[in-house]
């Protein structure tokens, strides 16, 4: 829907912002209106869980706290920059390294047979395994701490961009190699100028899943795995500090950065690519 | 020169021991210059036939000379032109254009040069830069025309390449082929089931029958280009072809 809504934008800019006044208002409130709707829940929420005596947060409450949190207030001995920069170094080192090894062993799968036969079968036995099952292998090998919560979000995110670089690469259609080998393509050029772009989509959204996966692994790994800061370290120590409001807090930050990398990142790399290409049906929302 | 000699094919079939025979004992020598057009039923393994032309494909016997040099694997001195465009979705028509030239080596500045000379030939300077997906289909059959004459092949290999497009296009598209086989002196090999665009095209047809595929006529066509479709001769070939076709279909 966004592409109907942003065309809606560029009219109101042409139009001049002040003779559309109304116009822009009612297209705002449009947009906002999800988030209004979960601002009410909550506090309809918090209002009837506060009747039964228990100090559930509400959104004001949430939002002092974060204001005095966002201007260096301290949360369990850091400062929740801390929190949210160890979260985010856990999950960008888990991330890459999954990425890269699962790329090679996707490109190594398709190459060869013989590792064919090896990888695939692994990688379909122990995708399904939810990340978090991995939680005591990843104490055992690796103690407590934050190599093995790296580990797990590494966990979570190789299976899905293995399975996904594979059948990007056999879904390129066999008309594109023939394409490229009658007009003299040697292997290589074949593998960089026609295999790996026309698998793009695929690995696009076995990055993404990568990506997903291990934010969701990371935060559960914090709770578990011996850390002393991070954002789901925090939410889960603050319930012994009863400080509810600041686990709030933090929830709301997952919640964002979540977004802003889907949006930001993955959104812009497929509006630069595989929609130009026309190789997404993908239509906007 | 192309000469094929002997050929069989076999489909390699796990379960069955003997395999399915899909063309055999094929002998066919197209001349330089030449329009061959090889019609036949469905089953008759003419798509077969141009993949082992191609070199995507390995005979099961038999060989294949192109001007005395054998024939192993997929070459640009034999250009092909498939039933789907086949272009890369994620180059600009003109990179598409230019993929042959500078897979071969050539610099870069040269390639984009003939790239677009190609471009002008099929009527398409303007959509230099658009995506493959943005198109109509004979637009972008005639962008695979212009990549295959890009890098100037020996002889080009169609596979039923109008097949998938509506009859204005496609009666377009053949006279635009007749015209660059004219200019460049191509020789080109033509895969068709359609006995109208057989006759219209070709100086020589080759009719297959099928199950297996096997050389069942060659008929000769002599009418000079452009032909029309309604004259009386045109109307004989036609009929004719389209008999031996029928003959074969009652049996299969």
């Amino acid at each position: 829907m966004s592409i109907r809504v942003d065309s809606h934008w560029t009219q109101l800019v042409r139009a001049g912002f002040r003779s559309k006044l109304p116009q822009l208002l009612n297209l705002f409130l449009r947009r906002l209106f999800p988030y209004l709707f979960l601002l009410a829940f909550w506090q309809l929420s918090a209002w009837g869980v506060q009747v039964k005596g228990a100090p559930f947060p509400t959104p004001i409450e949430t939002f002092s706290r974060a204001a005095e949190l966002l201007f260096g207030a301290n949360f369990l001995q850091y400062s929740i920059y801390q929190h949210i920069g160890s979260s985010l170094l856990r999950w960008g080192i888990g991330f890459i390294l999954a990425a890269i090894a699962g790329l090679v062993l996707g490109i190594l799968a398709t190459l060869f047979d013989h590792a064919y036969e090896i990888i695939i079968p692994i990688t379909a036995l122990l995708q399904p395994v939810p990340s978090l099952a991995w939680i005591p292998l990843a104490i055992l090998l690796l103690g407590l701490g934050p190599r093995s919560t790296v580990f797990i979000i590494f966990l979570a995110g190789l299976f899905p961009v293995i399975i996904n670089v594979t059948t990007g690469i056999k879904s390129v259609p066999l008309g594109l190699l023939r394409a490229g080998q009658m007009m003299g393509a040697k292997q290589t050029t074949i593998f960089l100028k026609i295999l790996l772009p026309g698998s793009l989509p695929h690995l696009l959204s076995g990055l993404r899943t990568a990506l997903a996966n291990g934010w969701r692994a990371l935060i559960a790994a914090e709770m578990v795995g011996g850390s002393d800061q991070g954002l789901g370290y925090a939410i889960f120590q603050s319930r012994w500090s009863l400080d509810y409001p600041s686990a709030f807090v933090a929830i709301i930050i997952i919640a964002i950065i979540g977004l802003v990398i889907e949006r930001g990142v993955f959104r812009k790399i497929e509006a630069k690519t595989v929609e130009i290409w026309g190789m997404s049906n993908r239509s906007g929302c | 020169m192309l000469t094929v000699q002997n050929l069989c094919y076999t489909y390699q079939n796990k379960e069955q021991h003997q395999g399915l025979p899909a063309l055999s004992d094929i002998n066919v020598i197209v001349k330089d210059g030449e329009l061959l057009c090889i019609i036949g039923p469905s089953g008759s393994g003419k798509s077969t036939f141009l993949d082992i032309l191609a070199g995507f494909t390995k005979p099961t016997s038999g060989s294949i000379f192109l001007d005395g040099h054998q024939v192993t694997a997929p070459h640009p001195e034999r250009g092909v032109i498939f039933q789907e465009p086949n272009l890369f979705p994620w180059l600009t028509v003109l990179e598409n254009v230019a993929f042959g030239l500078l897979c071969q080596g050539t610099l870069r500045k040269r390639a984009f040069r003939i790239a677009k000379e190609m471009l002008d030939l099929v009527g398409l300077s303007d959509f230099a830069h658009f995506r493959p997906h943005e198109l109509s289909g004979g637009m972008r059959q005639r962008v695979a025309l212009a990549r295959v004459l890009a890098f100037d092949p020996k002889i080009l290999l169609m596979d039923e390449p109008f097949s998938a497009l509506d009859a204005q296009t496609r009666r377009k598209l053949q006279d635009e082929l007749l015209y660059i086989c004219e200019l460049k002196r191509k020789t080109v090999v033509f895969i068709t089931h359609n006995v109208e665009e057989a006759v219209y095209l070709a100086d020589r047809v080759i009719v297959f029958c099928s199950r297996p595929g096997q050389v069942k006529a060659e008929i000769e066509i002599d009418l000079p280009k452009p032909r029309k479709l309604s004259e009386p001769a045109f109307l004989h070939y036609r009929d004719k072809i389209t008999d031996l076709i029928e003959v074969q279909e009652v049996l299969a």
